[in-house]
Order: structure tokens, then C-alpha cells, then sequence
């Protein structure tokens, strides 16, 4: 398991180095506007009152904005679930379903190593990819909130809203994962993944200018994602939730891929013929 | 069989409706080269997959040296070396990078030098990227990869697949070698002349069912061959007529020559050419690849 555990890693440090130097870099530049901000925070009042509040509350908490967790939870956590989500469904949607479907893997299959290896190593890689992804970032953020004077954020403050995007991703990745192995192919459970991520985006931002989404809200992965809140106090029981929906899906994934067929060349699989027209 | 290395019984497989294989039994014997022929889709990689647990049989049962490869797979997959029809290898390696990737899967594995020395043989560049290499390189590295375990049984699809002739003619010669080595080689091929050159036995696969399974002379023999036949003097047909095995397909306008059909055994027709005055006698065995078209010449008719 390890040598494909290292194998895939290794393949990933274009992504792990590209994603996250770049949000690094950018969570450093926030803060480093955010000291700026902070010196003219009777200016921003006055434009923050030109918003509508349903516009400032889709995006969290504005009245906060003024705070570092605010700002940060407004210029950052509110909006990168999404983006990492795409690229992390992406990501998992392919991890095993194109090396199969293209036929690479079949003589790393064919060589004296479980299923069980196979799986684990690449799904191991990749949370691990993930998480250096987002450490990088931290890093950055963590390095502006040293020099910044106006911010008084300790590491492990600006680390927390970080675990909980770290488990928020995990259960889109998990999930794609699963429906790889569910579904004939890799592209259609990237594409529900995502559809997914995004009806779960839009259902936990509009119950907070509706109500009446909180019973549908319950259900989306979204809602036990803290955000810019993290920063203040961690709930670890949401938490819980998003480790235990991961560890349900990966579970789930792995169970699929032991029992079935290799897919090589589109043989093989379970197909869902309500979502799929199968040839 | 005694000594079976491959033991195939009543296998099924379907693929949704399809019906891939349809009752497969073989046997492959230790030591052997086992050429498994049929066209596309007949069941070749069906068999092949299901033998290595990457696809599991609906029906029937495998054994690897006398282990089932759904019971034990890593304990059979350890004991084969394996080229895949549908080679597909990842690009960003170079040869040299898979190999090494590769026999860290592995615990016993050939000194790399052996493997240089087979890359040599088939001329294979080990340091360009896989993604840069011609699909005939590409091939020479799956054919390579495949040696990397110490293992008593090679498994090939269509190993000279996009080569070109000359390393085709040096691949054959490995697995002959490794064959003469005490090796059991299965390779399956829809290239009748390649396998009719290496293998002891020939197993002919059609829908999913083995329709015939003989060592290669013996098949090649046992077929129709064809005679003709010149005498000084002109020949009544009649005196074939008693000749159950022979078939008169050709007599030229005065009786002097002709084409018969012979199938199985020639002795009957050797005695009774004795009571005539021959001129010359030229006989046209068929190849592999005639055997191998009255097979599917059969089906056609059939269905």
C-alpha cells in the first residue's frame, strides 16, 4: 500500500504546490488588506450599508465584518468550500474510476497487492494532498497574522476554521468517491458530486435568509461547516458529523470496489439505469 | 490433467445480458505454451481477467497451481507475470521509473539486470517518458514489466501487438526461451502464425465456448490437407470413390491429374495411389490460420 501510497502523492505535488501556495499567498493578502481595513473601519460601515442585508447574510454574518473571524469568514471561508470542493470532487471522482476505465491500472491490479491496498493508497494520498493543501494556506495567513499589529489571531485560533473546510471536503471527496464506484463511470459522479456541493452551498447560505430551509438544511454537508466562526470556538460535534459522513462514504467506496469487477474498458460495474443511459 | 498449472472448469460469465463465456473447461499443463486463439470478443480477456480475480466468474470454477484466484488472489497474482491486451501505462513515467514503481509491488523479483538485458533485446529506451514512446514501445514495456516477478507462469494477451516484425520475432524467441526454462507460458492471440511458431498446444476459443483443444501439429494434421496428384496415365475417378476419407475436388480433362482432399489419416489413399503409375505427388498441409478459418467457416454456416 505504501508504494502506491508514495506513488500517487509524488504525482500530486503539482496540485499540492499549485493550490496551495496559491491560497497561501492569498490568505496572506487578506490579512494584510485586513490591517489596512482596519484603519478605516468608519469607511467600510458606511459602505457596508450600501449592501442589502440578504446579500450580506447569504454570505455569513456582515455585521462581524469589522471582526478578523468576520472578515476572513466573508473574504474566504464563505466562498472556498466551493472552489477546493470542485477541485477535490474532481480529484476523487477520478482517483480510482479513470486509471480503471482507461486501463492503467490493470497491471498494478494485476500484481500481488489487495484491492484493499490499492484503494486505501490512493484514497490516503489524496486526503493527505488535501490537508497539505490547506496547511499551506494556513501557513500563509498564519505568516500575515504574525506581522499584521491590528490582528491578534494565535495559530491554532486561524488553524480550527481550517479542520473544519479540512472535513467539509473530505465528505465531498468521500462522496464522489462512492458514487465512482457506484456509478458506471468517473464523469458522472464527479458531475452529482458536484451538483451536490453546490445545491448544498445554496441550501445551508439561503436558510439563513429563510427558515423554512432549515429542516432540508439538516441534510446538507454545508450546514456543519463552520467557516470563519471556527476561529472563535471549534463544535466538535459538527465535526464529528462531517468525520463520521466521510468515513460512512470511504467505507462505503471501498466495500463497492472489493466486491465488483474491475471496469476495464467499461466492462463490468454497476449501472443505474434511472440515472444512465448505458450502452 | 496431471501436472495442470491451469485448471478451467464450466466457466460463465456475463456482462449484463451478454454472455462472455459460456461454459469454458481447459486445462493447461505445466511447462507448456498454451496458445489460446479466437477473434475479438470471443472470450480471450474474459478468460484471462477472471483467471487474475481482476473480473469474478458468475458460474465455474479456476484453479492457479491448484489455488482459486477468488480465494487467494494475491497468492496467485504472485505467481504470474502479466501483459494486458488493453495495455494502457501511465505517461509521466519513463520505462525505467514503472519498472522500479512496479517491483516495489512485488517481494520476488528478477535482478533489474535481467531486465536490461531483455530491454536491450527488444531495443527498448528505458529513460524516455512512456507519454513520448510509439505504441509499438509502449508494447515492449508492458512485455517488460511482465518479467519482473521470479514467477512459474507467464500470462500474455497479444503480447506482439503494434510491433514490428523483427521485435516480434524476438519476443516469440523470449518466451520460447523462458518456456524452455521450465516457465508455463498462456498467451492469447488472434495472430495464427506467432502462435503456430511457440506453442505446444492450441485451445480455439468461439462465443465464449473452447470449440477445440489439441497440441498444434496434431490439430494442424488432423485437418483437411490437401493432394495432387499427376500419373503417366489417365486414372478413372471411381477408384477414389472407396476412399471415405477423400474427396475428388479437381481432375483435369483426360484424367492425368488430380486435386483431392484428404482428411485425418493418408494411408488409404497412399495404397491406392501405389496400384497406379505416379508422376508426382504434392501435398499442402494447411496452416494454423486455414485450421483456424474453418472454425469460424463453421460458425458462419451454422448460424
Amino acid at each position: 500500500m505504501f508504494a502506491i501510497f508514495k506513488q500517487k502523492l509524488l504525482k500530486s505535488w503539482l496540485m499540492i504546490l499549485g493550490w496551495g501556495g496559491g491560497l497561501g499567498v492569498l490568505g496572506y493578502f487578506l490579512l494584510d488588506i485586513y490591517g489596512s481595513i482596519f484603519q478605516q473601519n468608519v469607511d467600510l460601515q458606511e459602505y457596508m450599508a450600501l449592501f442589502p442585508e440578504e446579500f450580506l447574510a447569504f454570505f455569513g454574518d456582515a455585521d462581524s465584518l469589522l471582526t478578523t473571524e468576520g472578515f476572513l469568514g466573508l473574504e474566504f471561508f464563505s466562498y472556498i468550500p466551493i472552489i477546493l470542493g470542485i477541485m477535490v470532487v474532481s480529484n476523487a471522482s477520478n482517483l480510482i474510476a479513470k486509471p480503471e476505465e482507461d486501463g492503467s491500472l490493470e497491471i498494478i491490479a494485476a500484481q500481488p497487492i489487495s484491492r484493499s491496498a490499492v484503494y486505501w493508497g490512493k484514497v490516503l494520498a489524496l486526503i493527505l494532498s488535501v490537508f497539505l493543501i490547506l496547511f499551506i494556506t494556513w501557513t500563509g495567513m498564519s505568516l500575515a497574522a504574525n506581522h499584521v499589529e491590528t490582528i491578534d489571531l494565535s495559530f491554532l485560533e486561524l488553524f480550527r476554521p481550517f479542520l473544519s473546510l479540512f472535513a467539509v471536503l473530505l465528505v465531498f471527496m468521500s462522496l464522489a468517491l462512492f458514487l465512482s464506484m457506484l456509478l458506471p463511470n468517473g464523469g458522472s459522479a464527479g458531475l452529482i458530486a458536484g451538483l451536490l456541493l453546490i445545491a448544498s452551498y445554496f441550501v445551508t447560505s439561503l436558510t439563513r435568509l429563510d427558515e423554512d430551509l432549515a429542516a432540508i438544511n439538516r441534510f446538507s454537508p454545508l450546514k456543519y461547516y463552520q467557516g470563519g466562526d471556527a476561529i472563535a470556538s471549534l463544535n466538535i460535534e459538527y465535526l464529528l458529523i462531517l468525520f463520521g459522513l466521510t468515513i460512512g462514504f470511504l467505507g462505503l467506496g471501498w466495500l463497492l470496489f472489493v466486491k465488483r469487477d474491475f471496469r476495464f474498458g467499461g466492462s463490468g460495474g454497476v449501472r443505474l439505469k434511472l440515472f444512465m443511459k448505458t450502452n | 490433467m496431471k501436472d495442470a498449472v491451469i485448471e478451467i472448469t464450466d466457466l460463465h460469465k456475463y456482462y449484463g445480458q451478454v454472455h462472455a463465456l459460456r461454459g469454458l473447461n481447459l486445462s493447461v499443463a505445466l511447462g507448456e505454451v498454451f496458445g489460446f486463439l479466437g477473434p475479438n470478443g470471443a472470450g480471450k480477456t474474459t478468460t484471462i481477467r477472471c483467471m487474475l480475480d481482476l473480473i469474478r466468474p458468475n458460474q465455474g470454477s479456476i484453479t492457479i497451481f491448484g489455488i482459486d484466484p477468488q480465494d487467494s488472489p494475491l497468492a496467485v497474482k504472485a505467481l504470474i507475470g502479466y501483459l494486458p491486451g488493453d495495455l494502457n501505462l501511465e505517461g509521466e513515467f519513463t520505462p525505467r521509473g514503472l519498472i522500479n514503481y512496479m517491483r516495489q509491488l512485488r517481494k520476488d523479483i528478477r535482478p533489474w539486470e535481467d531486465l536490461k538485458v531483455i530491454a536491450k533485446r527488444i531495443d527498448l529506451d528505458l529513460n524516455t517518458k512512456i507519454k513520448n514512446l510509439s505504441q509499438g514501445n509502449k508494447q515492449k514495456v508492458g512485455f517488460l514489466q511482465s518479467f519482473i516477478g521470479n514467477v512459474p507462469l507467464l500470462v500474455f494477451d497479444e503480447p506482439t501487438l503494434g510491433l514490428d516484425p523483427l521485435t516480434k520475432q524476438e519476443v516469440l524467441t523470449i518466451i520460447r526461451e523462458e518456456a524452455d526454462q521450465g516457465k508455463t507460458v498462456f498467451f492469447s492471440s488472434h495472430i495464427l502464425s506467432e502462435v503456430q511458431k511457440i506453442a505446444d498446444r492450441v485451445g480455439i476459443i468461439r462465443k465464449g465456448k473452447l470449440v477445440e483443444i489439441a497440441h498444434t501439429v496434431e490439430l494442424i494434421n488432423r485437418s483437411l490437407t490437401q493432394a495432387t496428384i499427376q500419373f503417366t496415365q489417365p486414372v478413372d475417378p471411381e477408384s477414389f470413390v472407396h476412399l471415405t476419407n477423400v474427396a475428388v475436388l479437381r481432375v483435369n480433362q483426360n484424367n492425368h491429374a488430380y486435386t483431392l482432399e484428404v482428411t485425418g489419416e493418408m494411408d488409404g489413399l497412399i495404397k491406392t495411389l501405389a496400384k497406379y503409375p505416379v508422376r508426382d505427388v504434392a501435398i499442402h498441409r494447411p496452416s494454423l490460420e486455414e485450421v483456424f478459418l474453418k472454425y469460424y467457416k463453421d460458425e458462419s454456416t451454422e448460424g
